[in-house]
């Protein structure tokens, strides 16, 4: 049985969350099926290879229109591949209209990542190609109830809906051997209350708020990711004084994530709309078994960390309430060892990979039922 | 003929030094320098061992702390600087008379300006020796418009420069682009790996990877412990080092050295890591190193350093932006890598740090590029024709 996934990145060498939901999603979909992934190769060739049993074709890009890459051969590589399953991974224009145009009537999975926002405009024209592919699609995956509840398109289709969260590999996450000391030293350098931020650095992340936020904390945040923001913010540290303890690190490798994550007291999500439809990072963190302080946004952010359960909420672009939730949890050592533990039985409950893996050949085997 | 250089940088950093290399060039040749400076520090401590006049303006606080890295104070920085540089315009007007000046020679922006605007009072041609970007929006415009009226001459220090100052659509100013010069006795290949290797405690075997660049923000030493890190994953065993110094007047960056140090720590590289503060054997400890990068994260107009490592003979992996693209010749003297891919930079300096033939093919390309480029009587030479030629020109009147 052959699955083709479709998206406009994959990772390497983008390092977004929906690529690295797919890279795990995809890895571990290979060991049970045959997985490939068409994605845009940003540049005039096609590109084949293999990444860890995933059969990766990158097909020509020939420019891109409001962030929409521009592949024509794209319909017929899919159509070539004869794929028993096509899986698109919404939103991505381009693949909607590989599907449609390469006449190849396979069974048809979406992943609702989040809404159209950014290109709002666009969507008035967009909508005639939406109604076909939604109405041709067998099954829609949801990453949330709340994001379903909360999606105008996604509740419409709600009868033809599956929620399966995303998943987190814990072993990646699990400290190896001399880790733990690394754990130690970095506590020991950088001080006992140490903030993490996880993510590319985005207008929607909310990173000001973050920043104004540590004027009135004392300690220490470490931001991990890098994007378009990260100059404006890097300023900004400086003029609030607070560039001594807000430590722009850049993409950090797994082996250092592992550690800053454990060696962290609180993971901070500050995201300020519904661009942040998920936040993956969450889970990474949760699984380290670190409470959580995040935004109460109606997407699945809300949905992956109930309030006092496994962190706090705070409402968005508010500096001072998620000032005093980090205060409160670097000042309570017990709750924090609380929520903490509360969080990673979440993971483990909730948001494992095998999990997510699982109800994803659950959905496939559903949908070839003749 | 008599020269009044005008520079506003107290520190040595890497526009003082080329100018420095050029006074040095001059000094037995038919010119008269004095230097005019703003005020004491390495810079007038080096050109007053060389012998040269020297002559401070003392302009008011506000012109000396005005730095084009606080860009939230740019839009009060222009009205400011020339209402408070005007005093400063003048005086300098009267010391050109009095030395009896044929010409300006501006280094700097703030120079460009105030010995622009002197030398228009008193009718002295202007040569405005450009070693940066100008800064985006109004100031950037004030001094796009200024490059058509105030210099009779523009020397650009790389074509990225040049192209910045003046659009193709555009014959004012006139250009001139002319590489920084390199003391190429001084950075050569051939000198002990081993000096600075025993100061920081390691044998030559180990693989050495820096950086040397002011600390100010934008040369990015982030970055730069973000890449080793990276490395540390192919190559545990590789160093690292980050030579230089802060910046004299930094205003708002006070504590940079130590945010990079906890930067280190966060990163796990706390006993990876050396930081050396400002070297006055620069040479040596580009002779100790395997690479050196350059990753800065606003375009590079030349990257100094980057050519004295050419020198000296070691490949470079630096940033392909503004300048640089023209210093390092990309799979021939080092790898350019795009701006801000630290993924690719670490995957550069690893291939170089596990081939060693491929270290020394590079660094012999690079030190036969930096002879051919950067050599110091040559860039004198070509100084000494634009002084003629301005010369002559304005003595044949308008």
């Amino acid at each position: 049985m052959r699955v083709v996934h479709v998206f406009k990145d994959y990772y390497p060498p983008t390092t977004g969350g929906i690529e690295q939901h797919m890279r795990l999603l995809c890895t571990g979909l290979a060991r049970q099926m045959d997985v490939t992934v068409l994605v845009p190769s940003r540049s005039r060739r096609t590109l084949e290879e293999r990444l860890d049993g995933v059969l990766v074709i990158r097909v020509p890009e020939y420019g891109r229109y409001a962030s929409v890459p521009l592949c024509p051969t794209m319909p017929v590589q899919l159509r070539r591949l004869r794929p028993d399953i096509v899986h698109l991974h919404f939103p991505n224009p381009m693949g909607d209209l590989a599907y449609l145009l390469s006449g190849w009537g396979a069974p048809l999975v979406i992943t609702y990542h989040a809404d159209i926002i950014k290109q709002r405009p666009f969507v008035p024209f967009y909508r005639p190609v939406l109604a076909l592919l939604f109405k041709q699609a067998q099954r829609i995956i949801a990453t949330s109830p709340d994001y379903i509840a909360s999606s105008r398109v996604l509740s419409r289709y709600r009868r033809k809906t599956t929620i399966i969260p995303f998943g987190v590999d814990r072993e990646a996450l699990s400290l190896r051997d001399g880790e733990a000391t690394e754990v130690e030293w970095l506590r020991r350098d950088l001080g006992r209350r140490l903030v993490v931020f996880v993510g590319v650095l985005r207008y929607y992340k909310g990173l000001d708020i973050l920043l104004r936020a540590m004027t009135k904390v004392a300690g220490c945040l470490l931001i991990v990711g890098s994007g378009p923001e990260r100059e404006r913010l890097e300023a900004m540290a400086v003029q609030l004084g607070v560039a001594n303890r807000a430590l722009f690190l850049g993409e950090v490798p797994e082996s250092r994530l592992r550690v800053l994550l454990h060696g962290a007291e609180v993971f901070v999500l500050p995201s300020i709309d519904r661009c942040e439809a998920f936040g993956i990072a969450q889970l990474e963190a949760m699984a380290c078994g670190k409470p959580v302080v995040s935004t109460d946004l109606p997407t699945g952010v809300r949905f992956v960390n109930p309030h006092g359960v496994t962190g706090l909420r705070v409402p968005p672009r508010d500096p001072d309430a998620l000032a005093d939730a980090v205060n409160r949890l670097l000042d309570d050592p017990q709750l924090r060892a609380h929520l903490g533990q509360a969080a990673q039985e979440r993971v483990e409950r909730e948001f494992t990979a095998e999990g997510m893996i699982t109800r994803t050949l659950e959905v496939y085997r559903e949908v070839l039922v003749p | 003929m008599r020269v009044l250089f005008v520079n506003p940088g107290l520190d040595l950093g890497g526009a003082e030094q080329s100018l420095i290399l050029l006074l040095e060039g001059l000094r037995s040749r038919e010119v008269e320098a004095t230097v005019a400076h703003f005020g004491n520090g390495p810079f007038r401590d080096r050109v007053v061992d060389l012998g040269f006049p020297t002559v401070s303006l003392r302009p008011p606080g506000l012109v000396r702390s005005a730095t084009r890295y606080r860009s939230a104070w740019a839009h009060l920085w222009m009205p400011a600087l020339v209402a408070a540089g005007f005093p400063t315009a003048l005086r300098l007007a009267g010391l050109a008379r009095r030395v009896h000046a044929d010409l300006l020679h501006t280094n700097g922006l703030k120079a460009h300006l105030l010995g622009g605007l002197a030398g228009r009072m008193i009718g002295t041609p202007v040569i405005w020796h450009l070693r940066d970007f100008l800064p985006s929006g109004l100031v950037g415009q004030v001094f796009r418009g200024a490059a058509r009226r105030l210099p009779a001459l523009v020397l650009a220090n790389s074509d990225a420069v040049a192209a910045a100052i003046r659009p193709d659509d555009e014959d004012r100013p006139r250009v001139i682009r002319l590489y920084n010069p390199v003391d190429l006795c001084r950075f050569r290949p051939g000198l002990p790996r081993s000096l600075i290797r025993r100061e920081l405690g390691l044998g030559d075997e180990v693989p050495l990877v820096g950086v040397v660049a002011h600390l100010t923000p934008w040369k990015g030493h982030e970055q730069f412990l973000t890449i080793g890190r990276a490395v540390m994953d192919a190559v545990p065993e590789a160093y690292f080092v980050v030579t230089g110094g802060p910046v004299y007047e930094t205003d708002g960056h006070a504590g940079y050295p130590e945010t990079l140090r906890r930067h280190a720590l966060a990163l796990g590289l706390a006993d990876r890591v050396a930081f050396l503060g400002a070297r006055n054997d620069i040479p040596e400890v580009l002779a100790a190193l395997d690479v050196l990068v350059h990753c800065p994260t606003a375009p590079e107009p030349f990257g100094r350093a980057v050519a004295e490592a050419m020198a000296v003979g070691r490949p470079v992996v630096a940033a392909h932006c503004g300048g640089i693209p023209e210093v390092v010749e990309d799979r021939e003297t080092g790898f350019l890598v795009p701006t801000a891919d630290v993924r690719g930079f670490a995957s550069a300096i690893v291939q170089l740090l596990k081939d060693s033939a491929l270290r020394e093919r590079f660094g012999r390309a690079a030190r036969g590029r930096a002879e051919a480029l950067f050599a110091v009587e040559a860039h004198t030479a070509s100084v000494l024709e634009a002084y003629r030629a301005i010369i002559a020109a304005d003595r044949a009147g308008p």
